[in-house]
C-alpha cells in the first residue's frame, strides 16, 4: 500500500509524482475503483464496445483465493509519473492515449509537455543525429533515408503461443481435467490495449503476447513483415516493448532475442520524433522508452551472453551521464541550449539519476551472471554510497552477495552496518540476513531458528516458509520440510507455486517415496487451478 | 538389485549448500503500456527482496539442483532417506552407511536400528565427512530388516563420488643472505568456480619464526576486503621465516634445517561451503656454506651507476658478471687466514647497467690443495641513474 512506509524502488528513481499525498488516503477500494475508471477512460475509439465493460474480470481464475492488495505499489516504480493532471494511483496508469489519432499518440501542441520531453530524453549516436537534423531541415517529402538506417521489425513466432499448463494437464490428468481449466485468453479480451493489460494482470503472459502479434499486424509489423519498412509511433513501439517484456518474462528468451534484433539499441533514426516532423513538429526525443532501452541492453544477458549486455548497459550509462553532465551545465538532456525552469531541471535530474541507478542494478544482476562478483561488489558499493539510496537495504543485499562467494566475515560486517544504519529493533530483513548467515555457517538448526522468528513477524510469507522448509531437510527432518512447503501453498496458491518453491518441494516428493509422482500431478493440477502461466521447465518437472 | 523386490527403498541426495533464488527483473515506468502491472508481478514474486527488487541478490533458498563437483578438503553431506513401500509392517531397520576409497573403507554412520517401520514412514539420517583424498569414492548404503513374518532382508546401494583437486599450491624459496628465508606460495584456484580464500596461513616448524608479508602495518590484507580467487586464478602469498637464534648461531643446523612448515589454506564457494587443506611439510634447499663461509657484513640497497677509481686491496679471482665489473686486480694472493679466524675484506665493483643486479664472480683458490671456492649469488643490488655522484662499497668478510 502506498502509505507503507517500507523504502519501495520509487525511491531509486526518484518519484516526483506529485499525486502522493493525495494518494496516501485514498483506500484500496477506492483505488480499485478508480482504477477501473481510469480503464473505462482509456478507450480507443475505433473500439467503442470497450467503454461500456465494466471491471476488467482479472481474477477470474484466482476466484477462490482472498482478493490480493492489488495496488500496493501504486507509486512504487513508478518514476515518471509526473504529468500532473493524470491520475497513476490507478492499477493501471493512463496512458494518454485516449486521442482519436489513428496511432494512439497525442500529438502535443508544439513540443510537447516538459514531463514529455523529460521522459523521453535520449542523445542518439551522432551518425542518427546527422541523418535527424537532415529529417528536420529537409523540405517535407524531399528526404528519404537510406534502408540502413530503417528500423524493420516484424513478429518472427509462427504461430500463437498454446496454453502449455493445458498440454500438460491432458498429459497427465486427463481431458476431463483440463476441460475445466479456464483462464483468460486473448479472445476474451478487447483487442487494444486494455485487453492486453487485462491479460497481462491476470497473468495470462502467453496471452498477452499472442494479442500483440496481433496488434502489431494493424502497424505492417505483424507476422512475415521482418525486413519491411514500417512507421513507428509511441504505441508501436510500446506494443513491441510489451511483447518483448513478456517473451522474457516467460523465458522464451530465444524468440525475444531474434525479435528484438531489428532494434538494435534502438539509435536508428526512425524510433526518434525528429524523423516525422509532420507528425510530431520539432518535437525531439527517443519514441521509444527507457524501460524498452534497458529491455533490450539486457537481454543478451538472458540468452548466455552477459558481456555483451554489459557494454550495452555500459553504453546506456555513460549516455545518462552525458544527460546528467548536460544538465548541469544549464543545457537540456541532450545538449541543446534550451529554456528550463529551475524546478523542471530539478524533477529532470531526479528522474535521470533514477534511471541511471537502475541502469547500475541491471549492471550488477550482469556482474552476477558473468560470475564476475568484484565488478558486484564494486558496483553495489557505488550504489550505497549514492545520494538517497535506501541504504540499509542495500548494505543487506551486498551481504548477501558476500555471504553468496563464501566470504562470511564480509557478509557479517555489512549486515551490521545495515543494522546500524536501520537502527531500530529486529525486524523481518535482520532475521532472514541472520538466518542466511547461519546457512552459510552450517548451522541449518541455528539458521531455522532465525526464520521462525521471521515468520512470526509475517506468518504468510511465501519466501520465509521456503527457507524454513529448506532449514528441515539439512537438518534431517524430511517430512516437516514437506509439510511446511505444502502449508505455504494451502495458505497462498496464487504466489506460492512459484517456479522455485515448487523445484523445491519437488526435489523433496523424490526424496520422500515412490509415490512422488503422484503428489507432483496434484500440484500440477493446483497450477492449473491458480495458474494462468507457468514455466515449461517446472511443468516438464512434474510429469517428467 | 531391483528395489520393487523389496519393501523398503532408500534414496540418496547429496546435501551440497542451497543457493539464493531471485526473481528476472522485468520493469517498465508507469507511463509504459504495463503500467506498473510488470513492477506489481515482480513485487509479488516470492524470490524478490522487498526494497531491492531490481537486484538479483536473493533470499530465497533453493535447493541444489544440478549435481556438483567435490574437491577434496569440502564436506561431504548426504541425505539417505530409507521409506517403506509396503502396507506391511517393517521391523529391525537398520542403515549402514560407508566410503569406499582408494585405500579404505570408512564408517560413516550406524544408527540404532529402527524397531518398527510403518507404511509411509521413514528412517532419515544425515552424514557429514570431510574427504581426504582424492579420485573415485564410494558410498555404500546397506539396508537390513525383517519382514511381516521375520524374515531377515538386506539391500545394497552404491553412489560413485568422484573427489577433484580444488587448489594448485606451487613454492618457491630463497634463501637470503642474512638467513632469513623467504617463501613465496603461489595458490591457484583450479575449482570450476570462483572461489574465497578466507584463511592462508604458514604453521612454520619451531625452528623458525614466520612473519606473513600479506598484511599491511594496519592489519589489512593486501588483497583487499576479500581474497576471490576466480576460475584458474593465482594469488600469491609471501612469508619471512626468521631462523631461531640457537639454529643461526650453528651453521650446520642451519644448512640442514630444511623443514620449513606447512600451508594451511581455508577456502569458501556457495553460499559457504567450507574446505580445507593442509600442504605437506614444505622443503627448502638447504643453504650449502662448504667448509669456508663467505657472507656479506653490509651491502647497500642502493648504487648509483657512475663510474669511479678505486683500488682493491686484495685479491683473488673476480670474474665480471652481468651489468657488474669488479674493480681491482684479479689473482692477487690473500693474507694467511688462520684458523677459526676472519679476514675483512673489501670490494668495489662498478655497476654497468641498472636494474636489479646480482653481486656474482668472486672465487677463492686455496693454493695449496688447488681446490676452488666459488660465490655466486651473495647478495642483490638495486642499480639506479642518479646525477649524484655516490660509491657503492661492497664490504665482504
Amino acid at each position: 500500500m502506498s502509505e507503507n512506509p517500507t523504502p519501495s524502488l520509487s525511491q531509486y528513481f526518484g518519484s516526483n509524482d506529485m499525486n502522493d499525498d493525495k494518494e496516501k488516503t485514498i483506500d484500496l477500494s477506492q483505488e480499485v475503483g478508480d482504477a477501473s475508471t481510469k480503464i473505462n477512460n482509456l478507450k480507443l475509439d475505433d473500439n467503442p464496445p470497450s467503454a461500456n465493460r465494466n471491471e476488467p474480470e482479472v481474477c477470474r481464475i484466482f476466484a477462490e483465493t482472498p482478493p490480493q492488495p492489488k495496488d500496493r505499489t501504486t507509486s512504487f516504480f513508478d518514476l515518471i509519473g509526473n504529468n500532473h493532471n493524470v491520475g497513476t494511483r490507478g492499477l493501471i496508469s493512463d496512458l494518454e492515449i485516449t486521442s482519436n489519432n489513428d496511432d494512439g499518440y497525442c500529438p502535443r501542441v508544439a513540443l510537447g509537455s516538459e514531463a514529455d520531453r523529460r521522459r523521453d530524453a535520449w542523445i542518439p549516436s551522432e551518425k542518427t543525429r546527422q541523418c535527424l537534423i537532415a529529417c528536420s531541415t529537409a523540405t517535407p517529402g524531399t528526404y528519404f533515408p537510406e534502408r540502413e538506417l530503417l528500423t524493420m521489425p516484424g513478429v518472427l513466432l509462427e504461430e500463437d503461443l498454446g496454453d502449455n499448463i493445458v498440454e500438460a494437464v491432458t498429459l497427465c490428468l486427463g481431458e476431463a481435467e483440463a476441460a475445466q481449466r479456464s483462464i483468460l485468453t486473448e479472445s476474451d479480451v478487447t483487442q487494444d490495449e486494455r485487453g492486453l493489460r487485462e491479460l497481462v494482470q491476470a497473468g495470462s503472459y502467453r496471452a498477452a503476447i499472442n494479442l500483440t502479434a496481433r496488434l502489431l499486424t494493424i502497424y505492417g509489423q505483424g507476422r512475415g513483415r521482418a525486413g519491411h519498412p514500417s512507421k513507428h509511433s509511441p504505441h508501436s513501439l510500446q506494443l513491441w516493448f510489451t511483447r518483448i517484456a513478456l517473451l522474457v518474462k516467460t523465458k522464451a528468451f530465444a524468440v525475444a532475442q531474434s525479435e528484438a534484433a531489428p532494434f538494435g539499441q534502438l539509435d536508428k533514426p526512425d524510433v526518434f520524433y525528429q524523423f516525422y516532423p509532420e507528425m510530431y513538429g520539432g518535437r525531439p526525443g527517443s519514441i521509444a522508452s527507457f524501460s524498452f532501452r534497458l529491455l533490450l541492453s539486457e537481454l543478451p544477458m538472458h540468452c548466455g551472453k552477459p558481456k555483451d549486455s554489459l557494454t550495452k548497459l555500459y553504453k546506456m550509462k555513460s549516455t545518462i551521464k552525458q544527460m546528467l553532465d548536460n544538465l548541469k551545465q544549464g543545457l537540456c538532456e541532450d545538449g541543446s541550449p534550451m529554456e528550463i525552469s529551475e524546478s523542471d531541471r530539478a524533477d529532470s535530474v531526479r528522474l535521470w539519476v533514477g534511471r541511471e541507478t537502475r541502469v547500475m542494478h541491471s549492471i550488477v544482476n550482469c556482474a552476477l551472471a558473468l560470475k564476475d562478483y568484484e565488478l558486484a561488489m564494486v558496483i553495489m558499493e557505488e550504489l550505497c554510497h549514492r545520494d538517497g539510496s535506501p541504504r540499509h537495504m542495500l548494505y543487506s543485499a551486498l551481504g548477501r552477495l558476500r555471504l553468496q562467494v563464501g566470504d562470511i566475515a564480509g557478509a557479517e560486517s555489512c549486515f551490521d552496518e545495515a543494522r546500524a544504519l536501520k537502527g531500530n529493533a529486529m525486524d523481518l530483513r535482520e532475521y532472514v540476513d541472520r538466518g542466511l548467515l547461519a546457512v552459510a555457517q552450517n548451522s541449518f538448526d541455528e539458521a531455522y531458528i532465525s526464520f521462525q522468528q521471521a515468520s512470526l513477524l509475517e506468518p504468510t510469507n511465501i519466501m520465509i516458509l521456503n527457507n524454513m522448509g529448506v532449514c528441515l531437510l539439512y537438518g534431517g527432518h524430511l517430512k516437516e520440510a514437506i509439510k511446511v512447503l505444502e502449508t505455504a501453498i494451502e495458505t497462498n496458491p496464487v504466489h506460492a507455486l512459484h517456479e522455485s518453491l515448487l523445484l523445491n518441494l519437488c526435489t523433496l516428493y523424490d526424496m520422500e517415496s515412490s509415490k512422488g509422482r503422484m503428489k507432483k500431478f496434484a500440484l500440477l493440477r493446483q497450477i492449473s487451478r491458480y495458474q494462468a502461466d507457468a514455466p515449461t521447465t517446472i511443468l516438464e518437472k512434474l510429469y517428467g | 538389485m531391483e528395489p520393487d523386490e523389496h519393501l523398503l527403498a532408500l534414496k540418496v541426495m547429496r546435501l551440497t549448500r542451497p543457493t539464493l533464488a531471485s526473481p528476472l527483473p522485468v520493469t517498465c515506468d508507469s507511463k509504459d503500456l504495463p503500467g506498473n502491472l510488470l513492477n506489481v508481478a515482480l513485487q509479488q514474486d516470492p524470490t524478490s527482496v522487498q526494497g531491492t527488487e531490481t537486484l538479483c541478490t536473493g533470499q530465497f533458498l533453493l535447493l541444489p539442483q544440478s549435481p556438483v563437483n567435490i574437491y577434496l578438503g569440502e564436506t561431504f553431506s548426504s541425505y539417505i532417506c530409507v521409506y517403506s513401500e509396503t502396507q506391511q509392517i517393517v521391523s529391525n531397520v537398520t542403515v549402514k552407511v560407508d566410503l569406499q576409497t582408494s585405500s579404505q573403507r570408512l564408517p560413516l554412520s550406524m544408527n540404532p536400528p529402527t524397531p518398527q517401520l510403518g507404511p509411509d514412514e521413514t528412517v532419515n539420517i544425515v552424514i557429514h565427512h570431510e574427504v581426504k583424498e582424492i579420485g573415485n569414492h564410494i558410498l555404500v548404503c546397506e539396508v537390513s530388516y525383517q519382514n511381516a513374518t521375520g524374515v531377515t532382508k538386506s539391500f545394497r546401494k552404491f553412489f560413485k563420488i568422484q573427489v577433484l583437486k580444488p587448489l594448485d599450491v606451487k613454492t618457491k624459496f630463497y634463501n637470503a643472505e642474512n638467513d632469513d628465508v623467504y617463501l613465496e606460495a603461489q595458490v591457484q584456484n583450479i575449482t570450476s568456480g570462483p572461489i574465497c580464500l578466507e584463511k592462508v596461513a604458514l604453521d612454520a616448524s619451531h625452528l623458525f619464526k614466520v612473519i606473513s608479508l600479506n598484511v599491511t602495518h594496519k592489519g589489512e590484507s593486501i588483497f583487499g576486503k576479500t581474497t576471490l580467487l576466480q576460475p584458474q586464478a593465482v594469488c600469491q602469498f609471501l612469508y619471512c621465516l626468521s631462523p631461531s637464534e640457537k639454529l643461526s648461531a650453528d651453521l650446520k643446523s642451519l644448512s640442514g634445517a630444511t623443514n620449513i612448515g606447512k600451508l594451511d589454506i581455508v577456502w569458501r564457494s556457495n553460499l559457504g561451503e567450507r574446505g580445507r587443506l593442509q600442504t605437506s611439510q614444505l622443503q627448502r634447499m638447504g643453504p650449502d656454506y662448504g667448509d669456508i663461509r663467505l657472507s656479506i657484513i653490509e651491502l647497500p640497497n642502493f648504487v648509483v651507476l657512475e663510474e669511479f677509481e678505486r683500488t682493491v686491496e686484495l685479491m683473488l679471482y673476480l670474474e665480471n658478471s652481468d651489468g657488474f665489473a669488479w674493480c681491482g686486480i684479479s689473482g692477487r694472493k690473500l693474507e694467511l687466514l688462520l684458523p677459526h679466524s676472519t679476514n675483512i675484506l673489501e670490494f668495489k665493483a662498478i655497476p654497468l647497467i641498472p636494474g636489479l643486479r646480482t653481486v656474482s664472480g668472486i672465487k677463492l683458490i686455496d693454493t695449496f690443495l688447488k681446490r676452488t671456492y666459488t660465490y655466486d649469488e651473495l647478495g642483490q643490488v638495486f642499480v639506479i641513474v642518479n646525477d649524484n655522484v655516490e660509491a657503492g662499497k661492497i664490504l665482504i668478510g
